[in-house]
């Protein structure tokens, strides 16, 4: 029966990305890094992860991580992924398209430019941080024009590791992964006390 | 009886969701042997939820002795309903014994503790890499046959009880290195009772979606039907160790044999009717191991047809168990290394008389079958030449049956007549006087036409095809366009 395809009818295993696109070659590793902390313990704690969840990091417009072709080893420091030093086993290009995805811009209000956004394929969170965060929040919003703008003057990097650790447990780990909906129904909860604009 | 949430010893919590919490808290009085049981306390909990819970509860206390005590043993399932105020908050249940855990899994920078469920068995890659105590290999098909085995047999446990377990997940199954209870279902609360539960939506988690719930003509309803799809998807990652269904089902090739690949393709069609009951995949992975660890078995080889002509196609079919290689020896000396997933029969090309041998080997040892001789005859070569139409003897009588002279030269058609003749290959002894009155000869001579009459009529039908040719002053080829039996047969340019 080697090579006879069979009459099955099964459901796609979906695949969900989230990517972290830290626009500048350094990285705000005090907000960052506890972020990657948490998506790097929940991948090593539940194998299933792997095919469902996909973790990109890019940095300064390179992908310098991939989970699907460079998969996490015990012990790996997240400063060792954010540099892009994560061993690499095969190509982007034999990997299943991801179903949907969320792309987090993290960047400083007076930094970010608007084609970071839309460049995406996934609808943008932006997560913009520095003293003028606030004060900019509406005008970056309309500039950028994501799906949600996020002011954190203080990065808080509790509220950005909380927010990846929900869309990991609500929408990768959902049969129906749906971003939007997750925004308009849960983002709001998670952001309470901080600056936040919705298109 | 419910239990008064003011009335429980809370010592720790043991995990939180989306769900609410759970506890582990001191077991009320009589409950559980264990001094500790769980609390899990709903964060808001539906009419829905909140019946169902009681119906189970109440399910489990019908339920006879020893039903009841499969139940406890092979899974946490709730044991009583907490109210607060009269209403019910939660439930409890027993904690997840500690040999269903990990207790050592690579973080960053630590390591912590998580519930062996079967999402690591169907993922050794990444359990070996994580420091997981449980390893099974991707290749340790045994162990997995006695993993699917004991999952099925909790499945049957369920549906015979009118249980459908719906979210059936690699999360929510554990598995540990018990010989006597490796597998334990958790996550009970969602369970429905047929018949007796209240209308409740059971969750479906990533790719276990069966077809029926699919579409336009969807049913959110789930059942035993709907689990069975869902434990096919299940048994597929275990045995498999892959997470990625295909349709030529790639990752069970070579780890089971054509009668379980035939089954995964019904459990995991369309036709829900198809599927096979948790009851009958019990049955093949318990028949399927324990033919593993004995020395295969063959119980039969046939060719069909036993004889033929060389260049014709047979079927070479067997019966086999316990396999896990298989080797065809064909009598003029190809081989065949032939997948455990193969079917159970194979088509070859006739080259020469001999007897096949088939070998079949697994880790105890090989054993081996032998057919009976196969005869392989050469067929007679047959030259055609280009003939003048023979219109004056096209009804010549010539002494031979056209039909079964045909059946002869014909390799489909029957060949029975090949036994026969072996049947008569020492031929009788002659008679030792020619003049034996016991010897008959049959009188064949006035039934044929005699050697010179057909000579002459031979002589007869060229000298007119000649003179016809001559008359009309044609050339001297000509294609026949009808010969048999007509009597104007004409020869055309």
């Amino acid at each position: 029966m080697t090579g006879m395809s069979f009459d099955i009818d099964i459901d796609p295993l979906p695949r969900t990305e989230l990517v972290l696109d830290l626009p500048g070659s350094d990285w705000n590793a005090e907000l960052v890094v506890p972020a990657v902390t948490v998506l790097s313990d929940r991948m090593l704690a539940q194998p299933h992860l792997d095919e469902v969840f996909r973790l990109i990091v890019v940095r300064g417009g390179t992908s310098v991580f991939d989970s699907a072709v460079q998969p996490l080893d015990p012990g790996c420091n997240p400063d060792v992924i954010l540099r892009g030093a994560v061993p690499r086993h095969g190509a982007v290009d034999a990997i299943e398209e991801s179903r949907t995805g969320l792309t987090v811009v993290i960047d400083s209000a007076e930094r970010i430019v608007g084609d970071r956004v839309g460049r995406s394929a996934w609808p943008v969170l932006l997560w913009t941080v520095g003293d003028r965060a606030n004060e900019r929040l509406i005008r970056t919003h309309g500039d950028c024009k994501p799906a949600r703008t996020v002011a954190d003057p203080d990065e808080s990097s509790d509220r950005l590791a909380l927010v990846c650790r929900q869309f990991l447990d609500e929408v990768a780990m959902s049969e129906e992964p749906e971003v939007h909906r997750w925004m308009d129904n849960r983002l709001s909860s998670l952001l309470t006390g901080m600056g936040y604009v919705a298109s | 009886m419910a239990v008064d949430r003011a009335s429980l010893t809370i010592h720790r919590e043991l995990g939180s969701g989306g769900f609410g919490t759970v506890y582990e808290v001191d077991t009320p009085n009589g409950l559980l042997p264990e001094p500790t049981c769980a609390f899990k306390e709903f964060k808001s909990p539906g009419d829905a939820e909140v019946q169902n819970l009681k119906v189970l509860v109440a399910h489990r206390a019908s339920m006879p002795n020893e039903d009841r005590a499969i139940l406890d043993v092979f899974t946490t399932w709730p044991l009583e309903v907490v109210t607060d105020r009269g209403s019910v908050v939660g439930f409890l249940m027993r904690l997840v014994p500690s040999t269903f855990v990990e207790s050592s899994i690579a973080q960053v920078g630590k390591t912590t503790s998580v519930l062996r469920s079967i999402d690591w068995l169907a993922n050794p890659v990444h359990a070996k890499k994580s420091g997981a105590k449980v390893v099974v290999d991707a290749d340790d098909i045994k162990t997995r046959l006695r993993y699917c085995a004991w999952l099925c047999r909790v499945v049957h446990f369920f549906h015979r009880n009118e249980m459908v377990y719906g979210d059936l997940s690699l999360t929510n199954i554990l598995y540990s290195d018990s010989r006597g209870n490796p597998i334990l279902v958790i996550d009970t609360d969602p369970v429905r009772i047929e018949a007796v539960s209240p209308p409740l939506a059971q969750a479906t988690s990533p790719g276990m979606r069966p077809p029926e719930a699919r579409g336009t003509n969807a049913t959110n309803v789930q059942n035993a039907k709907t689990d069975l799809f869902k434990l096919a998807v299940l048994l597929y990652n275990v045995l498999g160790s892959s997470m990625r269904i295909d349709p030529k089902l790639s990752a069970l090739q070579g780890k089971i044999d054509s009668t379980g690949i035939q089954m995964f393709a019904r459990a995991l069609g369309s036709d829900r009717d198809r599927r096979p009951t948790a009851e009958e995949w019990y049955r093949y992975f318990y028949n399927r191991y324990m033919a593993l660890i004995e020395t295969p078995k063959i119980t039969a080889m046939e060719i069909d047809p036993p004889h033929g002509l060389s260049g014709q196609s047979v079927t070479v079919g067997w019966q086999v168990q316990g396999q896990e290689r298989l080797v065809l020896h064909t009598p003029w000396g190809d081989v065949h290394d032939l997948s455990v997933s193969a079917p159970d029969s194979l088509q070859v090309t006739l080259r020469g008389s001999g007897q096949f041998r088939l070998v079949a080997s697994n880790s105890n040892g090989s054993t081996e079958w032998v057919s009976d001789v196969v005869h392989v005859f050469t067929p007679p070569r047959i030259e055609f030449l280009k003939v003048p139409a023979l219109q004056d003897v096209s009804r010549m009588i010539t002494g031979l049956d056209m039909e079964s002279f045909g059946g002869l030269l014909e390799p489909e058609r029957d060949l029975r007549w090949v036994d026969e003749l072996l049947q008569q290959v020492t031929p009788p002894p002659l008679p030792e006087i020619i003049g034996d009155s016991s010897l008959q000869v049959p009188d064949l001579g006035s039934l044929l036409l005699p050697a010179d009459g057909l000579t002459h009529a031979l002589t007869d039908a060229m000298e007119t095809a000649e003179r016809s040719v001559r008359e009309k002053s044609v050339e001297p080829y000509f294609r026949v366009e009808d010969v048999a039996g007509q009597e104007g047969a004409a020869l055309h340019e």
